[in-house]
């Protein structure tokens, strides 16, 4: 990308870098209980200036919901980054399509920043027209109009949420090996997950097959192949690919302590390292795709570390993925 | 108006256009960084200036060099020279290390400010680090206006 309209974009997002949680800041959190951490959140202007006490799923809201806000105004290709934002457009759907299902309402569960407005989105779902969404998920949702099964819900439609990454990622060839790289390595490292902890739950194969995404670098054959395998063969046949050394040493400091947020969390550090190597490219998209990401995990380790501290479970820094 | 004549007055808006050309990208890309970064610390302003200022240099040497073979061959007084072709070509290549020079240091330095607006816009402290980096590239354009102006002396008309 040789544009230069992105520095301005650059610009914006270097200079609310800062605003990123640092390790200082992290280890202060830490030793906190849990009304003094959000205390602190709040000084840090973390979630916005209400001046009200809130919530911290309220303030992780409102953070994401700015994030998500600031790379819709700066990107410039838009196309491409807001491909970062369809999950979110994702996990709406699966909540609306499950509220469908349950009756129970649902709405104030939902996030804010995705691709797709939440009011078209809950307009086109109650009037069962949805030719207003991409046709993966169009497809998706049509083949899901009967279906009462949550878990099939969910899968398809994060299949369908990747084949549209995808089919935007191959319509635009230029300039987007970084994004090609990341979201295939997303796929293989969710899949992985998913058959770990099938194989943690005695799940026969037939249950975890249709649950692997596809569209990996790692082929579904051999994901397949190692439902319920052995430590040695699971790990010889999924460290494949580019990523090979990564999932080895994931692998085995997960078969060291079983421990599954500390697979989720070194997946994600894998996945964040990816784009952190193109986060000084200041000409590409790197910088903008890394503060989203950064902002993500954060809220991801923000929820995490609170759920620990109100159950009382006793978390270290690096099993919450900070490092 | 001498072939000669014609020759250097073309020696002397190359090297004018190629650094202005160079100078303009080069603040611009810095301008560009710089407009995002005030977006959010409007407080930086002063440091950002600074920095974007800095690839607009090269556009000054190359005026001056310009201005130079004006004065020499007498364009400038409304009298100009009788130059003889190799006299022409002497003034042309005298401007062309300025104005080759000036053309890609600009357009480097300016991604290099670019470059050192966004540290200053993380690290507002970090500003200096970036003026001495971003002024590190100017050192080719100088040497070339250097080289520039030593041979438009040595002309002898």
């Amino acid at each position: 990308m040789t544009g230069t309209n992105n520095l301005f974009a650059v610009g914006r997002i270097k200079a609310l870098e800062s605003n990123i949680i640092d390790i200082n800041l992290w280890h202060r959190l830490f030793d906190m209980n849990e009304k003094e951490a959000l205390r602190i959140l709040q000084e840090n202007h973390y979630g916005g200036d209400s001046g009200d006490q809130q919530e911290l799923e309220t303030m992780i809201d409102n953070e994401l919901a700015s994030v998500h806000q600031l790379i819709k105004e700066v990107s410039p290709q838009p196309i491409l980054t807001n491909l970062f934002l369809l999950p979110v457009d994702g996990y709406n759907l699966k909540l609306l399509l499950k509220e469908k299902v349950q009756e129970v309402n649902v709405h104030s569960f939902l996030h804010e920043g995705g691709s797709i407005s939440i009011d078209q989105m809950i307009d086109s779902l109650n009037a069962d027209r949805f030719d207003f969404f991409p046709e993966p998920i169009e497809r998706a949702l049509l083949d899901l109009a009967t279906q009462k099964d949550s878990r099939i819900i969910s899968y398809t439609i994060d299949q369908a949420i990747y084949s549209q990454i995808f089919n935007i990622l191959a319509q635009k060839k230029n300039h987007n090996h970084l994004l090609i790289e990341y979201f295939k390595s997303k796929i293989d490292f969710t899949n992985i997950i998913t058959v770990l902890r099938g194989n943690a739950l005695h799940w026969e194969a037939i249950r975890v097959k249709p649950m692997l995404l596809k569209g990996g670098e790692i082929s579904l054959k051999i994901m397949e192949s190692v439902v319920g395998a052995e430590k040695d063969k699971l790990i010889r046949k999924l460290s494949t690919g580019r990523y090979s050394l990564t999932i080895r040493k994931v692998l085995d400091e997960f078969y060291n302590d079983m421990k599954m947020i500390s697979l989720e969390q070194s997946f994600n550090n894998a996945l964040l390292s990816i784009v952190f190597e193109e986060k000084n490219d200041i000409f590409g998209l790197g910088p903008i795709i890394n503060y989203l990401l950064q902002k993500e995990h954060e809220a991801q380790v923000l929820r995490v570390m609170f759920t620990g501290k109100r159950a009382g479970i006793e978390l270290s820094i690096s099993e919450l993925g900070i490092v | 108006m001498s072939t000669g004549i014609i020759i250097a007055i073309f020696g002397a808006a190359i090297c004018a256009a190629l650094a202005g050309i160079g100078s303009a990208y080069g603040v611009q890309c810095a301008g560009q960084a710089a407009a995002g970064v005030c977006a959010e610390k409007p407080d930086l302003f002063g440091k950002l200036l600074v920095l974007q200022a800095l690839p607009g240099t090269q556009g000054i040497y190359g005026f001056l060099v310009a201005v130079l073979i004006m004065v020499q061959t007498g364009v400038i007084s409304g009298a100009p020279v009788d130059l003889t072709i190799q006299q022409g070509l002497a003034y042309l290549f005298a401007g062309l290390p300025i104005g080759i020079v000036g053309w890609w240091s600009g357009i480097y330095q300016g991604k290099t400010a670019a470059a050192s607006i966004l540290m200053t816009g993380k690290d507002p402290d970090a500003s200096a680090k970036g003026i001495t980096m971003t002024a590190l590239v100017e050192t080719y354009a100088i040497l070339a206006l250097l080289v520039s102006i030593l041979l438009l002396f040595g002309i002898k008309i």
